[in-house]
């Protein structure tokens, strides 16, 4: 016979305001962020494929260039999310933290998928080979390995705060590998170019004016795709455990009326 | 155009990937929300019984 309390904290509506995220997702209204992010994204292909000039020595490959770095940023954006969610979790063990830094892992597993997609698609053409294991590569698919590891963690690890906990140092881990994958380049010989937008001489230094705008423009579009990710994702994970509640306060409920 | 294929298939398989996940979210969404419901009714029937 059960003698706690029934497990249904969750089931309570949380009050609003209560978590910086809460506020800081809902900013802007879903709607009106969903309309950005798909005219962004529209504006950006249209830029990437006619508005910005043809690469004279690469040709028209080099134009998935604003594709393929806005979501490597976003990527590095979705781990320092998770960095700073798990470093939260940690310190305070409040399980909203634990919801941000899994939304933030599952959405940066996608920004670091299209990175992976489009850099052999760019590669082939241009070095001949779709895959080397240089530093920048090598780097990049460890991250994106830790984050499928921390969402097969997820979904296999067993207790939930226990999992979560695990998950954390995970998060946290993974975020130790972004210095490495974007100093690669100039820590080791690489085939993959240096870094054109973050660079020491300033932003996109030495790219022309148009080149900027179409890349500033897809970085723009990535983060307001990110965005409407993120937030649809956190609301998956909200639902996921209001239903896991749910299910213990059924349960507790059955138990009391045998 | 040179190298278009190459391009056309790096645009089309990122694009893809943003619109297949997309849809994995909107599933799992009906998903929970149906089984949410259903549970929310036995919670009901229960509170009744």
């Amino acid at each position: 016979m059960a003698s706690s309390s029934p497990p249904d904290a969750n089931l309570q509506p949380q009050p609003p305001g209560t978590a910086r995220v809460d506020r800081a997702v809902s900013i802007v209204p879903a709607p009106a962020l969903i309309a950005l992010a798909a005219v962004a994204m529209v504006a950006s292909l249209y830029s990437a494929l006619l508005y910005a000039p043809t690469d004279s020595f690469q040709g028209n490959i080099q134009r998935i260039f604003y594709i393929h770095m806005p979501a490597a940023l976003t990527m590095y954006i979705a781990v320092t999310l998770l960095f700073f969610a798990s470093v939260l979790y940690l310190q305070k063990r409040d399980d909203r933290w634990d919801e941000v830094g899994a939304a933030a892992a599952e959405v940066g597993i996608l920004f670091g998928t299209v990175v992976m997609i489009t850099g052999p698609m760019w590669a082939r053409p241009v070095w001949g080979t779709w895959w080397t294991w240089d530093a920048k590569l090598t780097s990049t698919f460890i991250l994106w390995l830790i984050l499928i590891a921390y969402l097969m963690l997820r979904a296999y690890g067993g207790a939930p705060e226990q999992v979560a906990r695990f998950c954390a140092v995970l998060g946290i881990i993974g975020f130790l590998d972004l210095p490495i994958i974007h100093f690669s380049v100039m820590w080791w010989r690489t085939m993959h170019p240096q870094p054109v937008v973050l660079t020491e001489g300033g932003l996109g230094a030495n790219l022309p004016g148009s080149m900027l705008a179409t890349v500033a423009l897809g970085m723009l579009a990535a983060l307001l795709l990110f965005a409407v990710l993120f937030r649809y994702r956190l609301r998956v994970e909200r639902m996921s455990r209001r239903l896991m509640a749910m299910r213990r306060s059924l349960d507790f409920s059955q138990e009391e009326n045998l | 155009m040179d190298n278009f294929w190459y391009l056309f298939g790096g645009l089309a398989l990122a694009w893809g990937a943003v619109f297949f996940y997309l849809g994995s979210l909107a599933r799992r969404t009906r998903d929970l929300k149906q089984q949410i419901d259903v549970v929310q009714a036995q919670l009901e029937r229960n509170k009744e019984a």
